[in-house]
């Protein structure tokens, strides 16, 4: 894997030239002060009093927001985008295998995606401390905030494929859909909004199940189908993206 | 309807002495009679082994717990007040060690909530072959669900349900006590809604809470020398809480003359004579002098005197506090006026009271008020690490910052850099998690107790304290309350399921301490009501447009930020020391208000405009202590209010834990009415 070029390209445009620096200053800058002062604000749960005992939920959602949003942009290649290689290049021009790239991307974005929550960890832990959330749920967060960001993301590597050469139509369908799992998911039935499903963890809360025709899922099972369902779509869209590339 | 007294029994019907008993469980050892045949015993020996027999005998058995109860005053209580529950447990079995357990229940439908039950515990060494009488003080809020008594030790278990329906009284009662069975035969006429009770003095409560639902206390020819000291405490305390005493004369002047009984008479009493008593003046009396009763002679000490024969002081009226203590010279028991026909009225007028209670201002404690104080950045900082927090994130994403610019500059080796950045998040990360769950000041909870005393008569104060436990943890909080503490009413029980429920623990003294099981952000709110000695007069005297104050501080507390205010003005007085006394003048009017001591001018008296520079106090004040919707009105009528901040108050209600911290505020005010243009 270390030799893989699209992996070392990736990490030489975004650490040897710094251009992915302002992505982690961005999810830092935006994270401190919301965690700050989110302890003066008032909570939103009428059973907690103040926004100290809401802290790691304040934080861990506001992660969460900012993880998914910039793997996104990271994925579709939004930061320095002139210093990457286009996939066809790579296919076509320096004869790599799609596997090679796949493995490439994935890599990347998934490194980034763990350098993101490692960074955020010292707030998140502090948060932890402070509003006095057990230690298993904290750990259970942040799987859940890797997993979403992994999960959804992987649509950003399929656009980038798939419209390689239309960058504004990418950058809408990566925001539209940002905008769709995070918000107009809950909508249709709330367990599977990541936001409300991550509240519900923190707060010891029972989700309603999903019920169609008779039959029922427990809404952490509906939760979870629904994610692996978005991931391994996007998965199938990316590596179908990829083939057609070098059909083409 | 007239209500005679009866003499004090200790036998109740079998209705009201519900007990139970608890099978024996006999685990005899077997002795072989043929083991000692043969033997030639002394006398001596045989009583030995006879003893040694009964002690084994006696300690191989359970334990046998006998419950008895003992509701209210001879089976009466005032329904919706704290009453006295004697608990007797008889043991015939082998020593117990346990806990007596009674459950009452409160919130419900009056008070606007769902039932809970609240624990009454007390540990309990029950010897073998013994009986224990255990005092408590029980305030159900309703009695549709039985009190149930407990008596639980590792090896045996007793309990009993007492349907409280049985015994309760709608209206207060009035409790008698007299010496032995030389009760004269009182009635109070069908005008009187309360309940007669005649009681010895040992059956007097310790816990001044238990005599709350008892309107008047009477004394007639009983000595008070064989009153424990918690009781005379209690008495004590119930006065000055706003309890009456009626001490009637009798022949047996000696026994008034001695010290248990002199601390609450009006009076020095240092004889006895017969006079001529006429009764009235009452508004239809015509009736004829009654010779020859016997009046104890003797000279007014504290108080009032309402009638007067033949230079004897007859009615002597005394305040103790919101208390009243009235001492009637004439000894009604014994003839001729135990067989005076009036009687009945004329005791109805010995025990009316005079007015209605001067009910203190309340002050308003609920959740808004204690939204405001836990949202108040400055008080966000006494539970939460704030200012560590920040610097916390300040240094991390400075250290961040260093790290990219290291790494950038490669001034070091890459891997270097990235090895000591990922240590430093690490480190980060742990070092901020144990400081902040674990190390710094951060407490478990925050005990908030704000109090406010209202002056009243005699140097006594009327304390209201409103509190607010809160937790950042789950776990228990012994809340223990001083001595003196009348009504504890929780204000608000969040909606959502407790898992346990709080349990108060009863000493033999009256001292109580409760014990709260909270949530992690879990809080509750109570009301607690004192009524105790902070001799601080503040006098005030209108003189056309001015305002004579007077001002004594007796009190072993200095004021800080006094206050004085009245319609259109205020006058900031600064701090008032312990032992500060003067005197001085406020004017009334606009302008002369406006030149001195930088009175303001403003339609009415508004606290509002009031600033203090503490934040938590100033929230207290303008949404608690004043509260701007509760108190316009009177304040508008026309009122000077005198207030100040209690500097170091006594601490009434404690958690003794150094990972609960307490805050006290205390706020002494006097209100006084001002005569009105009309009225001067």
């Amino acid at each position: 894997m270390k030799d893989n070029p699209v992996l070392r390209e990736s990490l030489e445009v975004f650490f040897g030239e710094g251009h992915g620096f302002a992505v982690y200053f961005y999810l830092l800058i935006i994270l401190a002060p919301v965690e700050f002062f989110s302890l003066y604000l008032p909570s939103l749960d009428a059973q907690m009093w103040s926004g100290s005992a809401s802290l790691f939920k304040v934080s861990a959602v506001t992660t969460l927001l900012l993880m998914v949003y910039f793997a996104l942009r990271v994925a579709n290649q939004e930061f320095a985008p002139w210093r990457f290689k286009a996939t066809k290049r790579w296919l076509r021009e320096d004869g790599l295998a799609i596997a090679t790239v796949g493995q490439g991307q994935l890599a990347f974005l998934s490194l980034h995606v763990a350098l993101s929550m490692l960074l955020c960890l010292p707030f998140l832990i502090w948060a932890a401390a402070i509003a006095r959330t057990p230690l298993p749920r904290v750990a259970g967060t942040l799987l859940l905030l890797m997993f979403y960001a992994f999960s959804y993301s992987i649509w950003g590597l399929a656009t980038l494929v798939l419209w390689e050469r239309r960058a504004e139509s990418r950058q809408v369908f990566i925001r539209c859909w940002f905008f769709f799992v995070v918000v107009i998911s809950a909508l249709f039935y709330l367990p599977v909004n990541p936001v409300a499903f991550l509240l519900a963890y923190l707060g010891r809360q029972e989700l309603a199940p999903l019920s169609i025709a008779g039959w029922k899922a427990p809404a952490a099972v509906a939760h979870f189908a629904f994610h692996l369902l978005v991931a391994f779509t996007g998965l199938m869209a990316y590596r179908w993206a990829l083939r057609r590339d070098l059909a083409v | 309807m007239s209500f005679s007294v009866q003499a004090p029994h200790r036998d109740l019907s079998e209705s009201s002495r519900p007990s139970l008993h608890c099978r024996v469980r006999f685990r005899s050892p077997k002795f072989a009679s043929d083991t000692f045949s043969g033997w030639n015993y002394s006398r001596e020996s045989a009583v030995s082994v006879l003893f040694l027999f009964l002690f084994l005998f006696s300690s191989f058995c359970s334990a046998e717990i006998l419950i008895e109860p003992r509701i209210g005053f001879h089976g009466v209580f005032q329904l919706g007040r704290p009453f006295p529950l004697e608990v007797d447990l008889s043991n015939s079995g082998r020593p117990a060690e346990g806990t007596l357990e009674v459950v009452v229940w409160k919130g419900g439908a009056t008070k606007g909530g769902v039932p809970y039950p609240l624990y009454y515990r007390r540990d309990i060494f029950l010897p073998a072959q013994s009986r224990k009488s255990v005092h408590l003080t029980v305030d159900p809020d309703f009695i549709s669900r039985p009190l149930k008594i407990t008596f639980s030790s590792p090896a045996d278990r007793a309990s009993l349900e007492v349907d409280l329906r049985r015994y309760f009284s709608p209206a207060p009662v009035t409790l008698m006590v007299s010496e032995g069975n030389t009760i004269p035969p009182l009635s109070f006429g069908s005008a009187s809604a309360n309940r007669l009770v005649a009681l010895t003095l040992t059956e007097l409560p310790p816990d001044p809470r238990a005599l709350l639902g008892v309107s008047h206390l009477i004394l007639y020819d009983q000595s008070l020398r064989d009153l424990s000291r918690s009781q005379l405490l209690a008495l004590d305390s119930w006065l000055t809480a706003g309890g009456r005493m009626v001490i009637l004369g009798s022949l047996n002047y000696p026994l008034y003359q001695e010290p248990a009984i002199s601390r609450f008479l009006p009076v020095r009493v240092t004889g006895i004579k017969r006079i001529s008593f006429h009764p009235g003046p009452g508004p239809n009396d015509s009736s004829a002098p009654i010779d020859n009763v016997w009046a104890q002679a003797s000279t007014v000490v504290t108080g009032k005197v309402l009638a007067e024969t033949q230079g004897i002081p007859v009615l002597v009226e005394a305040s103790r506090g919101k208390g009243r203590i009235t001492y009637l010279s004439l000894d009604i028991g014994r003839p001729p006026l135990s067989q005076w026909d009036g009687l009945p009225k004329f005791l109805q007028r010995v025990l009316a009271s005079p007015g209605g209670d001067d009910l203190a201002l309340r002050t308003r404690w609920d959740e808004t008020v204690f939204a405001q104080l836990i949202q108040s950045p400055s008080f966000i900082s006494t539970y939460v690490p704030t200012g560590a927090l920040f610097l916390a994130i300040v240094g991390y994403l400075l250290g961040i910052g260093v790290f990219s610019w290291l790494w950038q500059r490669r001034r070091f080796a890459r891997r270097t850099v990235m090895v000591t950045g990922l240590c430093f998040v690490t480190l980060s990360g742990l070092g901020g998690y144990l400081l902040f769950s674990r190390g710094g000041n951060i407490p478990d909870g925050v005990l908030l107790s704000s109090t406010v005393m209202e002056s009243s008569a005699d140097g006594y104060v009327e304390a209201q304290s409103n509190l607010a436990m809160f937790s950042t943890q789950i776990r228990q909080y012994d809340l223990a309350i001083e001595r003196g503490w009348m009504d504890l009413i929780p204000v608000s029980v969040p909606a959502k399921e407790r898992a346990e429920p709080a349990v108060v623990f009863q000493d033999g003294s009256g001292s109580s301490r409760f014990q709260l099981p909270l949530r992690e952000w879990d809080y509750r709110l109570f009301r607690v009501r004192f009524v105790d000695r902070f001799p601080l007069r503040a006098e005030f005297e209108q003189q056309g447009g001015k305002l004579l104050m007077r001002l004594n501080n007796q009190s072993a507390k200095d004021l800080a930020d006094c206050w004085l205010v009245a319609p259109g003005q205020r006058y900031a007085l600064g701090d008032i020391p312990r032992g500060a006394s003067w005197t001085r003048e406020f004017a009334l009017t606009v302008e002369e208000g406006q030149q001195q001591g930088g009175g303001r001018r403003s339609d009415a008296v508004d606290f509002r405009e009031i600033p203090f520079k503490d934040k938590t106090r100033e929230i207290l004040f303008h949404a608690s202590f004043f509260p701007r919707d509760d108190g316009s009105v009177r304040w508008s009528a026309g009122t000077a209010v005198f207030f100040g901040w209690v500097k170091d108050p006594d601490r009434r209600v404690s958690v003794r834990d150094n990972r609960i911290r307490n805050y006290d505020y205390t706020l002494f005010r006097a209100i006084v009415p001002l005569a009105g243009p009309e009225d001067e």
